[in-house]
Order: structure tokens, then C-alpha cells, then sequence
């Protein structure tokens, strides 16, 4: 381990340092502010040191388990950032309720801690201990309202439902090694060429059950049944983070490990994507119409555009990797956008979730609705916000690779899913007299929605600066 | 060698344990009665079952012990190796065990390990 | 055949050079294979006679020091001073019912008593009696140790889930709470001595006593190890003041109420022997096991010592630690839950770590008021 280790390390040790001061801290004294802003502060410095890292230290392989490179840097700024958003939202979130409010903090930084891990590993043995420090802080995070019983049986269901997937994954893993005699993604890459001569079906066994691990973690259908409870029965700011952070990690593991082997090589993994990727988006947008919960209606239009972001995964790796990052960029933007307002909306006993708390908000409170309209929109893909950018070069990735049913199917049913995110805006608008005004949002809430707002506007009229970034990722990673 | 005579005293103890419990049934009296055979309350009559759930305070420890003990499992093949890996191990294992102690600090402030 | 008993004869009376039963047996693997069996019924034999012996003479002690403790005179009846009083006490426990009550899991109450027996009898088999007496040494001999002891709380917390009790239940949890928690002291002070010796063999630890052992040669860390061992083991062996999980006086025997005749005596023997096998590891890891009192640079003074045999200086060591075992019994009044819990985790183990992290310092400093090796 040098010194230069040690500086690509820096984010993360930045993390882990926090999340051990943030429990010390609680030892000493408890105060709410205090925690919240020690761990805004940690998050802070970690994106802070996430350029000088990769300045001082760039594209470097720490041991075989990490592969710091751009790539990972990127992702890991993208996940800081959000985790920063949902600390400041869980912070006005949690000063509406009572009890032990502190250790959520911890829990943030150690899951965002995983998920950033997962971002930067390049080895079956850093991916599943980065999913494990993902998942276990996230059950303890789903339930940490735990008076309230769909929370409880929301941390249930995932826990339940992540241990299988899980195990699944590591027999996965397992099969992968028994054929592929190593356990690190470059080299399984490698080994491509001697594989194709032997059995395939080991091999092929183990992809598949690694398959199940990473579409649950995605929320990808098949595997996408916990999605709705847990995104409904969890809180607010956890559901933005479930919807978000836990999925980037995976995300970029998932791109940088197509990328690596090539995934035109094999054709089999090819369908088998498409059709995860056709199955996530057409189950996503029906589904919703269905619902009657936002948050649940948010859920299956989070597997929808997860499925959407698979045509770029499908696509050749030069256009893959910025279409790939520009889509995460601007879902997490308009997710966090969406769940803040949810979470500024939420009281003391239910967060607001139904279509009832939002009869009328454009009257009641004209700027939360406005912000509120604009996430829709994105999340719809309309110009002008950073959704449709993510979109626009989703599209251009599929069309390049001459991915036709991707982008068929990608096209058929977003326009499915415009129906009920104007249904959300329609409901909105309606007159409602009766409805008691909604408290104002503290400062904190009223700046993370501007700052989300004001982004959504910038990424969507003067995407060039990020676009930019995304494609210089390409040269780090390939 | 070392880990087959390991097998053999694996079954040696079983040998051991089973011949003594042979012998006794040979030799002693086996005389059971629905009295005899019920659970002992120093003459009371048992209510109900005592398969019941337990305090919690046993699994509050229970969990704190396992973090100490698999730090433990990491502690040893460190001590084995200590003095090839010098100050750098030192600092190493300083920084893992500060992170547990902390943990330990934190749970001793929360109130986990008094007994309740 | 006759090979083999030449070569056990040079077991016995061979030269100091340190070797196990289980290495000599593969030595004449190649040569003889009667050799081989012999080597195991050997093995075998020492350690039933062993476990025999340990059982009749530790039980008789107790009894005697307990009396003397309390100016008494202790068992006298059956044989000269009493001496075949525990001999007696088996036979009356061979020869008693056994019981399994009707609403007890049969199986798991049949089962609790080997893992119980089964785990002393691992250990007894790695144990280092002198250069020669030892049956087999594992290069993780301190963790092999630690972990089979692990077996024992589980048949104690089988057992007395399994009767279907109250009173056992209550005395296994609690039990169970306390083995778990001093396991971890204890293991942090057995840390300390393998950071001196760099390894983890038993054999190799007491080689490495050879200028001094660790209790004095250790600049004080091994001091406070030793004495962190001494209570935390004291109370995995479930002996008093740490014998809240049989506390006769409120749980009538706790974990083993159900339990009668012979399947009794192996729960009451093993408590016996497991308190050997953690004096066995304090003589040596700490007072340097069958390494006679050397110190580093002295050469007559070692040369004098070392007149004293090496199995002579293990059993010294270790039955002075089973006396002091003892006499805590008849000095220190039992403690409540609470204080065990107290002592354990806000005491024990914080002082456990900063001697771990103090013993790492003065092992990096390499620095000893003997020269060794």
C-alpha cells in the first residue's frame, strides 16, 4: 500500500472516517443539527477529494479489489452528492419526528459507503462486500421509522427478498470462478477467448444467477417485486435513497463489467438483456397506471427507466458509458427531486403519499407543485429537462448499435408513461377548498428543491459541461 | 498426521461418552414413572412450557459478542504475522480496532451494556 | 512389532529435541505401520487414563481443599484419607437411573453431554505435557483451542434448552451470556502472548519461554494478560464467583437439573477437566509451560534448572493455577448478573485492548531485559 494508494483511497476513507465520527460523536453528545451537518460535512469532503484523487492519482488499481479510475470517480461524485441531498432532506424530514434521529446518519454514510465500493470494484470480493454494506445498512434504513408498520414490513420484504438474491448471487460467483478459475472482472474478460472453446453452461449458469442479484438490486423485472412495497412503506428520504444511491453502485459495476467483456460477444446475454430491458419498461408504465400511491406510481416508473438505461448498456462501449452516466446523472436529479418533494410534503404520522395530499397544491403552495411538475416532466423525458437530455443520448446510444426494439419499445411506452405523470400534475391543479394549507417548507427543504430545480433546468437547456464529463469517462474505462 | 489423529480423538470422545452411556444402561435400574419423568420445579407443578421467548438482554450481548469475537478470528493470523509486518500492521490493526472500540464506546453511551 | 516398542522406548526416555506422538507416527509411516497403531493406541490410551485420572484426583482435591478451606477434614471414609471416595461416587453414578423427561427433546438432551465431553477431549489431545508428551501440535494451536472450547457452551445451551425446564433454561442463557462475553477477554489476553511468539503453535510458544517466560519477561503486559486470562477463564468455566448458571441456591443445579447418572457426571466431569485444560494454557502460554525457569543469558542458572524435568515443571505450574482456581472459590462471594456483565464489558475488555495495543508497541520495540534467541 503506497502513498498514492492511499490518495485514491481518500474518498473512501474520507466516508469511513465520518461514519466512525458521526458514531463516536453520538457517544459524546446527541444533537440532531449537529449529526446532520458532521455527515453533510463528511460527504462534502468527500466530493471535495474526489478531483484531487483523481488528479493525484488517476486510473489506479488498488489492490485487485478496486479499480479507481475516472469512471468510478464519477459515479462516486454523482452518489456523494445525492447522499448529500438526502442527509439535508432527511434532516428536515426527521425534525418532524420524534425519538433517537442520530444513527439514520450513520447508516446513510456506511450504505452510500457500499454503494461507492460497488462503483469502484473490479473483483467478485469488493462487489459482494460492497453490496453487503450496501444492503445490510439499507434494511436497517428502510425500517428506521419503525413505529410505523409498513415500514417495518416494508425492511421485511427487502431483507427477506435481498438474502435471496444475494445468495444467489454468490453461487453465481461461485459457478463464474469454478469455470473462469479467477475472480477478478479483467481477467474473466480475459479469459473469454479459452472459455468459448469448452462448455459454456457453467459458465452461463453462474452469469444468470448473478443476473438475479444485480436486476434486484436495479429493480429490474422480473425482479422488481419489493420495489413498490419498500419504496411505499419506507421513509420519504430513504425511499430517494433506495430509488437512487443504491441502485448507482450497481449501475456502474453492471456498465463496467459489460464494457469489459464485451457483452456483443455473447449473443445469449444479449437477448436476454433486451428482454429484461422491453419487460422493466412496459411492465414499469402499465403497472403505474394503475396505482393510486405516489410513491408506488414513483416505484414502477423507476423500474421503467432503469429499463430504459439498458438499451445504452446494450449499446457498443463508446457510446455506452456516457449515455449510461448522462441517464444516471439526470434520473438522479429528477428522483431526488421528486422524493424531496414527497419527503417536504410528509408530516409527523404518514408521509404524503396519496393523491389526496396534492388536490390542489398549485393553490395552496404554488412553488412546491412547480418544482414538483418539473420532476414529472423530466421523469417523462419533456425537453428542456435533464430527463429528456438522459433520453435523447439513450436513444442515440440504441440507435448507433441499431438496437430496434430497445428503442421501439423505449418510445412506445414512455409515451404510456406520460398519461400518469400528467395524471400527478392534472391532480394537482384541481380546486381544492377544504384542504388545510401545507406548512412551509424550512430553509433547508426550500434550497435542496431550488438547487435540484435549478440543475434540472441547467442539465436540460445547457447540457454541454456534463456531457462533456460523461464522454471523457469512456477513455478511462476502456 | 497431525489432523487424522484429530479424527481419531474426534471419535475417541464419542467412543468414550457412548461406552460410558452403554454401561450405565446395562448396569443401572430403568424404572420410569409419569412422576419421575416430569420436569423438575422442586415439587411444584410446571405451567406451560419453558420453551418461551427469552429476554432480549442475551441477544443484546450475544450480538456485541459476535463483532468482538470475529475481530478476534482477524486479530489472530495478525499476531502471527506481526513482526514481518512491522509499524505499517501496527497502524493497520490500530485503525480496525479503533473503528470496533468506538462501536464499543457507542454502545456502552446507548446504554447496551447494562443489564436490564 | 518389536520395532515399534523399541521406538516408544525412545519415546520415553529419548533426547529433549521436542517432538509430538502424531509426528513420530508419521516419521514411521514409510517404515512400519504397526508402528503407526501403536502410536495411536498410545495416544489413545494417555489420553483415557489422563481423563480418568484427571477426573479422580481433581474431584478429590476440590473436596479436600474445600474442607480444609472451611477446617474441616473433607472426604475420609472410602480408603485412606478418603482416596477412593471419587471412585466410589462414579460407581453410584454408573449404577443411578438415567432420566429423560417426557417433555424434554430427546435427541439434543442425548446429544449435550458428548459435545460437552467431545470439546474437553479435543483439547486434552493438543496440550504440551513435556518435550515428548504431547500427542499432537496444530500451527493454530491457541485458535484450534478457543474454538473447540466453543463446543462446550453449546452443549451446556443445548442441554438445558433441550430438558424442557425452567431452571435449565435460565441456567444455560445465562451461562451462555457469560461464557460468550469473558471468551472475548480471554481471547484478547491469549492474543498478547501469541504476538510475542509469533505463532500460534503451543509447542512453539513454549519454545519461544526459553529466556524467561512471559509472565515476568513481558515488561508487565504479560502480567495483566495472565491475570485478565485467570478471571475471564474462571469464568468459562462457569466456577465461582462466577457460577450464577448452577447458583444452587436459586436455580437448583441450572443447566444439567434434568440430568441424572452417568449423563450428569460427564457435564460435572467436563467442568473438571476444562478447568485443567484452562489452567494447562495459562501454565502455557504465560508461566511457559514444561520450560523449566530460565533466565535469558544465564547460562549455569538454566543449566541447574533444567535438572528439574520438563513435565515435572508443566504439572507444578498448572496445579498451582487449579489451586488458585480453588481457592476463589472458597474467597470471593458469587456475583450478580449484572456485576458479570459490568466487569466484562466495561472492565475486562477496555483493559484487554489497551494491554493488546501495549503489548503490540513493546513487541515492535523488540526490546527485553533478557536476551533470548
Amino acid at each position: 500500500m503506497t502513498l498514492l494508494d492511499l490518495v485514491a483511497l481518500l474518498p473512501l476513507i474520507i466516508l469511513t472516517a465520518a461514519a466512525t465520527g458521526i458514531v463516536l460523536l453520538m457517544a459524546v453528545c446527541r444533537c440532531h443539527r449537529t449529526t446532520a451537518l458532521f455527515s453533510m460535512a463528511g460527504l462534502g469532503l468527500a466530493v471535495i477529494s474526489l478531483p484531487f484523487a483523481n488528479s493525484m492519482a488517476p486510473n489506479r488499481a488498488v489492490t485487485p479489489l478496486l479499480m479507481l479510475d475516472t469512471y468510478s470517480f464519477f459515479y462516486m461524485g454523482v452518489m456523494f452528492v445525492s447522499s448529500f441531498v438526502i442527509a439535508a432532506l432527511a434532516y428536515a424530514y426527521f425534525e418532524k419526528q420524534d425519538g433517537r434521529r442520530e444513527e439514520f446518519y450513520v447508516l446513510l454514510l456506511t450504505a452510500t459507503l457500499g454503494a461507492a465500493f460497488l462503483s469502484a470494484s473490479s473483483h467478485f470480493v469488493s462487489l459482494f462486500m460492497g453490496l453487503e454494506t450496501l444492503s445490510i445498512s439499507l434494511y436497517a434504513m428502510v425500517a428506521y421509522t419503525r413505529d410505523r408498520r409498513d415500514s417495518v414490513e416494508a425492511a421485511f420484504k427487502y431483507l427477506v427478498l435481498a438474502a435471496a438474491s444475494a445468495a444467489f448471487m454468490v453461487f453465481g460467483m461461485a459457478l463464474v470462478y469454478a469455470e473462469a478459475g479467477t475472480m477478478e472482472f479483467a481477467k474473466i474478460a480475459a479469459a473469454r477467448g479459452a472459455l468459448e472453446q469448452g462448455n459454456h453452461l457453467v459458465l452461463l449458469a453462474g452469469c444468470a444467477m448473478m443476473v438475479v442479484g444485480i436486476g434486484f438490486k436495479l429493480a429490474l423485472v422480473p425482479f422488481h417485486l419489493w420495489t413498490p412495497d419498500v419504496y411505499e412503506g419506507a421513509p420519504a428520504p430513504v425511499t430517494a435513497f433506495v430509488a437512487t444511491v443504491s441502485k448507482g453502485g450497481m449501475f456502474a459495476l453492471l456498465l463496467r463489467y459489460f464494457v469489459l467483456i464485451d457483452v456483443h460477444q455473447y449473443p445469449s446475454l444479449m437477448f436476454l438483456f433486451t428482454a429484461i430491458a422491453v419487460l422493466s419498461m412496459f411492465f414499469g408504465n402499465l403497472l403505474a397506471l394503475l396505482q393510486d400511491n405516489i410513491k408506488r406510481i414513483l416505484a414502477y416508473s423507476s423500474i421503467a427507466n432503469l429499463g430504459y438505461v439498458m438499451i445504452a448498456f446494450l449499446a457498443s462501449g463508446h457510446m455506452a458509458v456516457p449515455a449510461g452516466a448522462l441517464y444516471i446523472a439526470a434520473y438522479f436529479i429528477t428522483t431526488l427531486g421528486a422524493m424531496g418533494v414527497i419527503s417536504v410534503m410528509s408530516t409527523k404520522e404518514r408521509d404524503a403519499d396519496s393523491f389526496a395530499d396534492y388536490r390542489g397544491l398549485f393553490w395552496r403552495a404554488p412553488w412546491i407543485a412547480a418544482v414538483f411538475t418539473a420532476m414529472l416532466l423530466s421523469l417523462a423525458g419533456i425537453p428542456l429537462t435533464a430527463g429528456f437530455i438522459g433520453k435523447f443520448y439513450v436513444l442515440a446510444a440504441g440507435e448507433e448499435s441499431s438496437r430496434w426494439i430497445g428503442i421501439a419499445a423505449l418510445v412506445v411506452s414512455s409515451s404510456i408513461g406520460l398519461y400518469y405523470y400528467l395524471r400527478i400534475v392534472l391532480t394537482m391543479c384541481e380546486s381544492a377548498e377544504d384542504e388545510a394549507p401545507v406548512s412551509r417548507p424550512s430553509w433547508t427543504e426550500a434550497t435542496v428543491l431550488t438547487g435540484l430545480a435549478a440543475a434540472l433546468l441547467f442539465v436540460g437547456v445547457y447540457p454541454g459541461p456534463l456531457i462533456h464529463a460523461a464522454e471523457t469517462l469512456v477513455a478511462s474505462i476502456l | 498426521m497431525e489432523y487424522f489423529f484429530l479424527l481419531l480423538f474426534t471419535g475417541l470422545a464419542a467412543v468414550l461418552v457412548g461406552a460410558g452411556l452403554l454401561t450405565s444402561y446395562l448396569v443401572a435400574p430403568h424404572r420410569p414413572n409419569p412422576l419421575k419423568n416430569s420436569p423438575y420445579e422442586c415439587g411444584e407443578p410446571t405451567i406451560g412450557q419453558s420453551w418461551v421467548q427469552f429476554n432480549v438482554g442475551y441477544y443484546l450481548f450475544g450480538l456485541l459478542f459476535l463483532v468482538f469475537d470475529v475481530e478476534a478470528a482477524f486479530l489472530y493470523p495478525w499476531a502471527v504475522v506481526f513482526r514481518q509486518v512491522g509499524l505499517t500492521g501496527l497502524i493497520e490493526m490500530g485503525l480496525f480496532l479503533l473503528v470496533l472500540i468506538v462501536g464499543l464506546v457507542y454502545a456502552w453511551r446507548k446504554g447496551a451494556l447494562e443489564w436490564v | 512389532m518389536q520395532n515399534a516398542m523399541s521406538m516408544i522406548l525412545v519415546a520415553a526416555t529419548g533426547p529433549w529435541a521436542a517432538k509430538t506422538v502424531a509426528e513420530r507416527a508419521s516419521e514411521s509411516l514409510d517404515t512400519s505401520l504397526w508402528a503407526v497403531a501403536a502410536y495411536m493406541v498410545l495416544a489413545l490410551l494417555a489420553v483415557v487414563v489422563l481423563v480418568t485420572l484427571l477426573g479422580l484426583v481433581l474431584i478429590y482435591a476440590e473436596r479436600k481443599i474445600a474442607g480444609r478451606f472451611q477446617c474441616r477434614v473433607g472426604p475420609m471414609r472410602v480408603g485412606p484419607h478418603g482416596l477412593l471416595q471419587t471412585v466410589a461416587d462414579t460407581f453410584k453414578l454408573l449404577l443411578k437411573e438415567d432420566i429423560i423427561p417426557t417433555r424434554a427433546d430427546q435427541a439434543m438432551h442425548l446429544l449435550a453431554p458428548f459435545l460437552c465431553m467431545g470439546a474437553t477431549v479435543l483439547i486434552i489431545a493438543v496440550l504440551p505435557y513435556s518435550p515428548t508428551m504431547q500427542i499432537l501440535d496444530l500451527n493454530i494451536g491457541v485458535l484450534f483451542v478457543t474454538a473447540v472450547s466453543g463446543f462446550g457452551v453449546m452443549g451446556i445451551l443445548l442441554g438445558g434448552w433441550s430438558s424442557n425446564n425452567k431452571w435449565s433454561l435460565i441456567g444455560a442463557m445465562r451461562s451462555g451470556a457469560q461464557i460468550i462475553s469473558y471468551e472475548i477477554s480471554a481471547t484478547l489476553a491469549l492474543l498478547v502472548v501469541v504476538l510475542f511468539a509469533g505463532t500460534m503453535s503451543l509447542r512453539g510458544i513454549v519454545e519461544s519461554q526459553e529466556a524467561g517466560w512471559w509472565i515476568w519477561r513481558a515488561h508487565g503486559v504479560g502480567l495483566i494478560s495472565f491475570i485478565v486470562y485467570l478471571i475471564a477463564s474462571t469464568a468459562e468455566i462457569n466456577r465461582t464467583p462466577f457460577d450464577i448458571p448452577e447458583g444452587e441456591s436459586e436455580l437448583t443445579a441450572g443447566f444439567h437439573a434434568e440430568y441424572s447418572g452417568l449423563r450428569f457426571s460427564f457435564f460435572f466431569l467436563s467442568e473438571f477437566i476444562n478447568m485443567f485444560i484452562v489452567s494447562a494454557l495459562a501454565a502455557t502460554l504465560f508461566l511457559g509451560g514444561w520450560m523449566p525457569f530460565h533466565i535469558g543469558g544465564w547460562t549455569t542458572f538454566n543449566n541447574v534448572m533444567g535438572l528439574i524435568p520438563p513435565s515435572l515443571w508443566f504439572a507444578g505450574k498448572n496445579l498451582f493455577v487449579i489451586f488458585v482456581i480453588m481457592w476463589f472459590r472458597w474467597t470471593f462471594p458469587r456475583l450478580r448478573v449484572d456485576q458479570l456483565m459490568r466487569l466484562e464489558w466495561k472492565i475486562l475488555l477496555p483493559i484487554g485492548f489497551a494491554n493488546l495495543m501495549a503489548a503490540s508497541l513493546v513487541v515492535l520495540s523488540n526490546f527485553y531485559f533478557f536476551p533470548g534467541k
